[in-house]
């Protein structure tokens, strides 16, 4: 199967669409997009802490250690009222774009 | 905002303890990367492959750590730290060159706390009353008889108070002694009579107790007082129940109305009591003594400029109606903040001045050491670019160390202006004696370092731009030689170092100026000889001798029993002894003269004494004789003048001429001239030459006036003198208490605590200048030296004898100190003038001073040169030539 590159700030926006449905660790969001997207993104994993950390700098997410279904130590993030807001805007923004880049790209 | 406020916390957690947050992503990174593994081992994969491929899939955790680190570390902060301790490091590194710096802006910045502090206590002081600018002072404006600051005549006060309407309330005060009596130990107290409406226009209450009532002034009214507190405390042990009671004032029953807040010391601090201003009808309506001050509260809105022009219009309506006093009386309004201090503002804002100069050139040798530095440091600035620092990052560097070596500067100049603040403690209270309590507050804290850190950006940011225009261009060397290239660098060191020369120039000029006129002042001679001579001030109570006979047997036994005391030499009695300000002039007319308006009769400073006064002070008989005991009241009444009056009024001989207080047909008697005594310094040390009336003390009437300062030539000092007259005082009169007893050479010391204090400030400022500049000349010559250690070894190895080398470097300094010396002297010119109001017999541009101070800036300057040259002179060729 094909694997296509993150666009450039998509990432905080499929985090934040990923906390959508409630709190998750790190690894687990990063399985949730895969496998959402059928595996079909390329994500490199590592880089989803410094993006994780960041959103939560803005206020977008909180975070706090919590205990995973295997019982071991895992930090859980959790969308701010913030980041709920963010969530929405940048849906909006991204349907716009691609009914527009969709348009230009049906042209013949 | 509360997300910053997180961020902040989040910050500063990871800054304090680094450690937590790492271990906090390691443990995340880990959790994922077990996970991961734990996945593709049980889809089947090794061990080991599943670890290779979930790293491949995370990617390199180092990378990642650090820009996770970027977001959870310290951030800015953690910059700034860490360009602080880096600063911290480079001072460090080079403890001389810190060393030097700090006390150069220590003493800075302590000048400048200093003064600043003083400022603090005295222009800047708040003035403790509400909405003190409609506070104005109201003077009579004597102007076309050279006085624009006069006293109120009684019924001028009195008309004003009643007819202006611009005022919401005009009030006044006179000053009063008082004695307490019936207690166990008497004691004369300072108090202050003041219309009944003073303290409400002020806007103040007493917080124990009740405020004057209107009515309370009326001269039939019950007696009563409002105590300060700290006569209170001193006095009544804090007891509030003395509020109510009756104490004894000159032997008569006051109620006490109430008690005065503690930081209310209106008009002057050292006042004891209040009380209600009550004048009779003849005092009331008295225009032709002015000595009561007044001070109303403008209308809420109203103008100065408006209530000026109608207090002016009343003046102008009493000049019509009462000629004979009121002629060319106008008046005047003076905010009280304006006027506060106002004497000693001038000296103030030269100080301030003169701690700013200082501090200038305290920055230009700083940024002088910076640039040398800054010249060394091109190698490493040029690594740093290389490597990656940016600019903006490099002078940010370079500030933060400025700001940084500012601010320890300020921490050392706090301390520094607070030990200077109180080694010249006794001095400010002796010149500023109503300054408040001089203490650390906020706005000193704020303005050490708001100037710390304007001081950090004015000498820091100069080295700092040169620094980071460097060019990494071309190799290491060539950018080192850009930047220590002999010429560029040397020359705005130069120029730095002319700077501070001329800038010391000005200050030892103004400082030069003050001490010839310091010296003056106190080379004057006074017309007595204070050495060996001590005041004990004895104040009658009106109430109790009420007939001047009794005035006249308490002083004829006082002095009787004083002159027999073992150890006196001589003692006598004066109504206010010279160099104490209190000036009593009264206006008299000559005989055999035309009779001028009562405004324009000469006038004279009006003393009673008693006979030994004028041999105690040693004041010099100069024709006809002394006061003796026969000058009673039963004889001729007698008069002895000064020379100045006596050459002015009876330049063909005074002695035998009469003369009498008042105008022509005044009812007073006639007095003859017996005696011509030398000219005495009054009022003060720098002014003199007025005409001065000496009249015997049992043929003088008037009691507010009566000699009740005793002096006293012995040899006895005063622990021994000052309990042998209060125990003769008390046994005439037990209830008599007398002022503390104090050298006639503190009188005169005390006045001239003024001018003392600015010169004694402005040459410690002058002489710290002088040592900055010194440091700084030396260390721009001695750098010189440094730079051209090969271009002066190869002179050698030509051949150039060591003596042309020491005179090379002596000339090069010479030609700084020629330049600073003459750019000094210009500004010095320009400058001096502001000071002629302070100057004694000195002129501004006195020549003397101009010529000295030149001398001395350049020895200093050649003195500076003189060790870098010596060391230019021993330098070996060989080696010299080697250095790189």
């Amino acid at each position: 199967m094909e694997k296509t590159d993150l666009l450039q700030g998509t990432l905080d926006m499929l985090v934040l669409k990923a906390l959508s449905r409630g709190a998750l660790h790190g690894y687990d969001i990063a399985r949730w997009i895969q496998q959402t997207s059928e595996d079909a993104l390329q994500v490199e994993e590592g880089s989803l802490y410094p993006a994780l950390y960041r959103m939560e700098r803005r206020g977008w997410i909180q975070s706090r250690w919590g205990v995973s279904q295997n019982n071991r130590r895992a930090r859980y993030y959790d969308l701010t009222q913030t980041g709920r807001k963010q969530l929405e805007a940048e849906s909006a923004n991204w349907a716009r774009l691609t009914t527009a880049i969709g348009k230009i790209m049906q042209t013949a | 905002m509360r997300t910053a406020l997180r961020n902040l916390f989040a910050r500063l957690r990871a800054l304090v303890a680094p450690a937590t947050v790492q271990k906090d992503i390691h443990e995340e990174f880990r959790f994922h990367l077990d996970m991961r593994v734990e996945e593709y081992v049980k889809s089947g994969m090794s061990l080991e492959a599943a670890r290779q491929e979930a790293r491949r899939q995370f990617g390199n955790p180092t990378a990642l750590r650090d820009r996770g680190w970027d977001e959870r570390g310290g951030g800015f902060l953690e910059i700034v730290l860490k360009d602080l301790s880096y600063g911290l490091r480079t001072l460090r590194r080079k403890p001389l060159l810190t060393v030097t710096a700090l006390l150069t802006l220590g003493l800075g910045i302590g000048a400048n706390t200093a003064v600043f502090s003083v400022l603090n206590a005295t222009l800047l002081a708040p003035l403790p009353f509400s909405e003190p600018d409609r506070l104005m002072l109201l003077w009579e404006d004597h102007t076309i008889r050279g006085n624009a600051q006069v006293e109120f005549a009684p019924a001028n006060y009195l008309d004003i108070r009643k007819q202006s309407r611009s005022f919401e309330a005009i009030g006044a005060w006179l000053e009063t002694r008082v004695n307490l009596t019936g207690v166990a130990e008497p004691q004369r107290l300072s108090g202050m009579l003041v219309s009944d409406n003073l303290f409400r226009l002020l806007g103040v209450s007493p917080v124990i107790g009740r405020n004057f009532l209107p009515g309370e002034e009326e001269e039939n009214a019950t007696p009563v007082a409002i105590l300060a507190h700290g006569f209170w405390q001193r006095r009544f042990g804090s007891d509030p129940g003395i509020v109510g009671r009756s104490i004894q004032l000159d032997g008569q029953g006051v109620t006490v109305l109430g008690i005065m807040p503690e930081y209310f010391n209106f008009p002057s601090k050292g006042i004891d009591l209040w009380m209600p201003l009550r004048m009779g009808p003849e005092q009331a309506g008295g225009r032709g003594d002015h000595y009561i001050r007044v001070i109303g509260r403008l209308r809420d809105g109203m103008e100065r400029s408006q209530a000026q022009s109608d207090v002016q219009a009343i003046a102008a309506t009493l000049e019509e109606q009462y000629p004979r006093t009121n002629q060319g009386v106008e008046m005047r309004l003076v905010p009280l903040r304006e006027y506060a201090f106002s004497e000693e503002k001038p000296a103030l804002v030269i100080l301030f001045s003169a701690v700013a100069l200082v501090l200038l050139i305290g920055c230009t040798n700083v940024a002088s050491l910076l640039l040398s530095r800054a010249n060394e440091r091109g190698r490493e600035m040029i690594l740093r670019t290389v490597l990656g620092a940016g600019r903006r990052r490099l002078l940010r560097q370079l500030i933060t160390e400025s700001l940084l070596l500012a601010l320890l500067g300020g921490v050392v100049g706090l301390f520094l202006g607070f030990a200077l603040v109180r080694a010249l403690g006794v001095y400010i209270a002796e010149a500023l004696p109503q300054a408040a309590e001089i203490s650390l507050d906020v706005r000193l804290l704020a303005y050490a370092l708001g100037l710390s850190l304007l001081t950090g950006l004015v000498f820091g940011l100069i080295p700092a731009i040169k620094v980071s225009r460097v060019t990494p261009g071309g190799s290491l060397r060539g950018v080192e030689h850009q930047l220590a290239s002999g010429q560029k660098a040397g020359r705005n060191q130069r120029i730095l170092v002319v700077a501070q020369l001329a800038l010391a120039f000005v200050l030892l000029t103004g400082a030069g100026l003050l001490i010839r006129s310091f010296a003056n002042l106190v080379s004057v001679d006074p017309g007595f000889r204070p050495e060996q001579v001590q005041v004990v001030r004895v104040e009658l109570p009106f109430t109790k001798y009420r007939t001047p006979e009794s005035r006249w047997n308490f002083q004829t036994q006082l002095l009787d029993q004083v002159r027999s005391l073992p150890g006196i030499r001589s003692a006598g009695m004066i109504s206010f002894v010279p160099l104490t300000r209190s000036s009593v002039y009264f206006s008299f007319a000559v005989e055999g003269r035309a009779n001028p308006g009562d405004m324009d009769l000469p006038q004279a400073i009006y003393r009673v004494v008693s006979p030994g006064y004028f041999e105690t002070m040693a004041i010099a008989l100069l024709q006809g004789r002394h006061f003796s005991t026969r000058d009673n009241e039963s004889a001729p009444p007698v008069a002895i003048v000064n020379r100045t009056m006596a050459e002015r009024f009876w330049p063909k001989g005074a002695i035998g001429s009469r003369l009498k207080v008042g105008g022509l047909d005044s009812q007073n008697e006639w007095l003859t001239i017996v005696g011509i005594v030398a000219d005495v310094r009054q009022g003060r040390l720098d002014a003199g030459g007025e005409p001065q009336l000496y009249v015997p003390y049992r043929q003088d009437y008037r009691g507010f006036i009566a000699p009740s300062e005793v002096v006293v030539r012995s040899d006895l000092d005063t622990a021994m003198l000052g309990p042998a007259l209060l125990r003769v005082v008390q046994s005439i009169d037990k209830d008599q208490p007398i002022s503390a007893i104090e050298t006639m050479e503190a009188i005169v010391s005390r006045s001239v605590a003024a001018p003392r204090f600015r010169t004694l400030l402005l040459g410690l400022f002058a002489g710290i200048a002088l040592a900055l500049s010194l440091i700084g000349t030396y260390g721009v010559v001695s750098y010189g030296v440094t730079q051209q250690t090969r271009e002066i070894g190869l002179h050698m190895a030509l051949g150039a004898e060591p003596r042309k080398i020491v005179g090379d470097v002596l000339r090069r300094g010479l030609k700084l100190s020629i330049a600073g010396v003459a750019i000094g002297s210009l500004f010095a010119m320009g400058l001096a003038r502001f000071l002629r109001g302070m100057l004694f017999q000195v002129e501004p541009l006195d020549l003397t001073v101009f010529v000295s101070v030149s001398l001395v800036l350049m020895s200093v300057a050649a003195a500076a040169c003189y060790l870098p040259a010596l060391r230019a002179a021993r330098l070996d060729p060989s080696t010299a030539l080697r250095v790189e």
